[in-house]
């Protein structure tokens, strides 16, 4: 079988069905009765993946394992040492030792790879921490950010005052983004900057099409929203892959972010009937549900650049 | 604006078009501190079967059939914060039904205080008005000359506040009574429409003066208010021109400085399709 | 089949109702519409559009619409007018400021042909803030006083902590009929 597809295949339907995954289990079972080894150490041994598929591959058997449940919260949850017991009790589980010789190289492999996902594991704490920040107008660190937005996207157009009708030529609700950041705080306005800083031309592409007569939406609004996207995305464990293979790092975060902007700006506009911001809260449920399947197929990730007119 | 259809005035509020309003014209105000019972009252007309209707904090208004007339009752909250909103509808009503609990004594207490305060108002002189010592149910006897004593009727009556045949005392429980309503709250009913009709044309101008006042004094508030907002924008506006003038001339003023940086553009078209592989130490190089 | 299940298929069905939350942004509707789901409110974000969501409480299958309030969003606010039972006005309390355009917006709806006689739930919102006007001073500021033609009540809350949403929605329910 064609190792490339081989996660894909099982992520489709294998864990995505609590019936045939009952039924691949057993003939794990079997499997490793008869070899005397263990998926994990079969996955460790082999030497035609890399190690992205193989970290991959592990956080998938870690998550879905019923035997190894308390193992994976020191995991998630817990300190160094509680990581070091937790890789000693999976080694004697999963068949890593051979007549109480350990397997070295598979070992290590297995210790490698634990140590990638938990910076994935991480991340997740992190990332909510900045969520949780609220926008505070009096902190003069939050306000130089949010002028930098505006300056990112408007140029040379000088804003009248801090609280002026302006603000919602880039797509925030009122005279007053600092009440429309909400539930994603700094996390959100960050993620608007990267997106703006980075690809700039895009970015302010992105602000025009959005202005658009009949099927116009809120930018920074839809930003927000995306930004609560990713943190689901994360949360349901759709991002694995994506961070194992690129980075498990805020600014795989925010690459990810510039992804899915452009991602939602060419599905609004494509849409097979015309849409009015009134139908954004449904696109934006097939969008989540269209990223979720190119996340699943681990289609490229690419950020599009074209300036499609629409 | 909305256009009265009975009198042509704008907005007269007791005009609103709605099947609620074909009455025979007779309003009722039900007032009162809260808790006494107005809401359960109005239910009771409505003779249906709620008798623990949520604490009314706003208004509520039915036009309810009794005795082969219709007659509108208006039910407003009576929590001290609330209690501010009685006199707007004043103007309009026929007559005051005004809610005492008896078995309540700091209620009785409070209640004989606002009875003397609201009979005061101009809007409310010479209209009948009828106190139920309502949830009788409650206590042992009612003791009519006691209450009526607490109330302090007498002294409202000696002042010319109101007259005796113009205020009325009577029990009643606006609880179902073998699922029925009280014959209590009838008779009392009875005694008041009777003194409004012994007045009727009188009662009558009065309300439609009183109302067309009211009228105009609401339009001359809100004419105001809208000037107020007028204004407020007007002066937004300015302050906005006057600083983007300000600014304007902070820049001509000053020598050529560096316009304010943009952050460079990193990338053209970035991909994240590169893959940041970690040093292979274990395994053999990717195929 | 057991007589239990005949006696279930027997009973009446839930009385729906369709409610519609409306207000100016950042009012507080979105958060005061996952309270009354028991849903978490920590993570919101602003609403574009409009969310829909089916709570079921008490005998009630209440549908609430709980539209945008971003000015750009208001011109769409009468698509959704047709068959409300109760409309539901949320107010931020402490944004003093915008009293004067959350007013004109109220009045303006009270107006709408569509609306007509449909009662009026105002949720004076935000009151855990210190700046919170009270809710009586709201219902001045709001000339609730002047409504002849429909049932309305004024309900002090605070969807941050969830104090006064449940009594509102009793009264609403209530009045339903």
């Amino acid at each position: 079988m064609n190792n490339i597809t081989e996660d894909i295949i099982l992520d489709k339907y294998v864990y995505s069905s609590s019936f045939i995954l009952k039924v691949y289990k057993i003939i794990k079972y079997v499997l490793g009765k008869l070899s005397n080894s263990s998926e994990l150490l079969r996955i460790c041994q082999n030497e035609k993946l890399r190690e992205t598929k193989i970290t991959y591959r592990i956080d998938q058997i870690l998550f879905y394992s019923d035997k190894l449940k308390t193992e994976r919260m020191k995991l998630l949850n817990g300190t160094k040492e509680q990581l070091e017991e937790a890789y000693e009790q999976i080694l004697r589980k999963k068949k890593f030792y051979d007549n109480n010789t350990e397997k070295t190289a598979e070992a290590k492999v297995l210790m490698k790879c634990i140590l990638r996902l938990k910076e994935t594991y991480e991340l997740q704490d992190i990332l909510t921490k900045k969520a949780n920040i609220a926008y505070d107008s009096n902190n003069q660190e939050h306000e130089d950010k949010l002028m930098e937005l505006w300056t990112l996207l408007k140029g040379d157009e000088k804003l009248n005052s801090r609280k002026s009708e302006q603000w919602q030529t880039i797509g925030f609700q009122g005279v007053d983004p600092a009440t429309d950041f909400r539930g994603m705080g700094i996390l959100g306005l960050e993620q608007l900057i990267y997106f703006a800083q980075n690809f700039n031309d895009t970015a302010k592409h992105i602000l025009s099409c959005s202005h658009h007569k009949y099927s116009w939406y809120s930018f920074a609004i839809t930003g927000i929203n995306l930004t609560a996207l990713e943190l689901d995305l994360l949360r349901e464990r759709h991002l694995q892959y994506y961070l194992i293979s690129h980075e498990a790092s805020i600014e795989s975060f925010n690459e990810f972010y510039c992804y899915l902007f452009t991602e939602f700006n060419n599905f609004w506009f494509k849409r097979p009937e015309p849409v009015t911001v009134m139908h954004f809260n449904e696109v934006f449920k097939s969008f989540k549900e269209k990223i979720i399947s190119n996340l699943t197929n681990q289609s490229p990730i690419i950020v599009d650049t074209e300036k499609k007119k629409y | 604006m909305v256009y009265c259809k009975c009198c042509g005035c704008i907005t007269c509020f007791r005009c609103f078009e709605s099947d609620k309003k074909k009455s025979d014209g007779i309003v009722f105000l039900t007032i009162g501190i809260n808790n006494t019972g107005k809401t359960t009252f109005l239910h009771r007309m409505m003779n249906d079967k709620v008798e623990e209707p949520t604490p009314t904090w706003g208004f509520t208004t039915e036009t309810v059939k009794f005795k082969k007339r219709n007659i509108t009752l208006y039910d407003v909250g009576g929590s001290p914060s609330i209690r501010g909103i009685w006199v707007n509808y004043y103007a309009e009503t026929y007559g005051i039904i005004f809610f005492i609990d008896v078995s309540d004594e700091e209620c009785i207490t409070q209640s004989k205080e606002i009875l003397e305060t609201i009979l005061k108002d101009e809007k409310l002189k010479d209209k009948p008005i009828l106190i139920f010592a309502n949830k009788v149910d409650k206590i042992e006897k009612f003791e009519y000359m006691e209450t009526y004593n607490k109330l302090n009727i007498e002294s409202l009556i000696s002042q010319g506040i109101t007259s005796v045949n113009k205020i009325l005392l009577y029990p009643c429980s606006s609880l179902l009574i073998n699922k029925e309503r009280d014959p209590r709250i009838d008779s009392g009913l009875e005694w008041l429409i009777t003194r409004v009709n012994d007045d009727r044309s009188y009662i009558e101008n009065k309300v439609k003066n009183d109302t067309k006042k009211q009228n105009r004094e609401f339009i001359l508030e809100q004419e105001e208010k809208q000037k107020r907002v007028e204004e407020y924008k007007k002066l937004r506006a300015q302050q906005e021109v006057d600083q983007k003038q300000q600014e304007q001339l902070v820049s001509n003023t000053t020598n050529n400085e560096e316009i304010p940086l943009i952050s460079k553009d990193k990338s053209k078209s970035r991909s994240v399709r590169s893959v940041k592989v970690y040093p292979e130490e274990i395994l053999p190089s990717p195929e | 089949m057991g007589l239990l299940s005949l006696l279930r298929k027997l009973k009446r069905s839930d009385k729906e109702v369709r409610i519609l939350f409306l207000g100016l942004d950042n009012a507080g509707k979105t958060s005061i519409l996952k309270r009354l789901a028991d849903e978490d409110i920590s993570e919101i974000r602003p609403t574009q559009g409009f969310n829909i969501k089916t709570v079921q409480k008490d005998g009630f299958k209440m549908n609430v619409w709980d539209i945008g309030g971003q000015k750009a969003i208001r011109p769409y606010w009468r698509n959704y007018f047709e068959s409300t039972d109760i409309l539901v006005y949320v107010i931020d309390s402490s944004d003093r400021i915008r009293i004067e355009e959350t007013g004109i917006e109220f009045n303006t709806l009270l107006e709408e042909n569509k609306l007509a006689g449909v009662p009026v739930l105002v949720f004076a919102n935000k009151q855990d803030l210190p700046t919170a006007l009270p809710a009586s001073e709201i219902a001045f500021g709001l000339n609730l006083h002047a409504i002849r033609d429909r049932q309305w009540q004024i309900q002090a809350c605070s969807a941050k902590n969830g104090d006064g949403i449940q009594e509102g929605m009793e009264w609403a329910l209530k009045t339903n009929k």
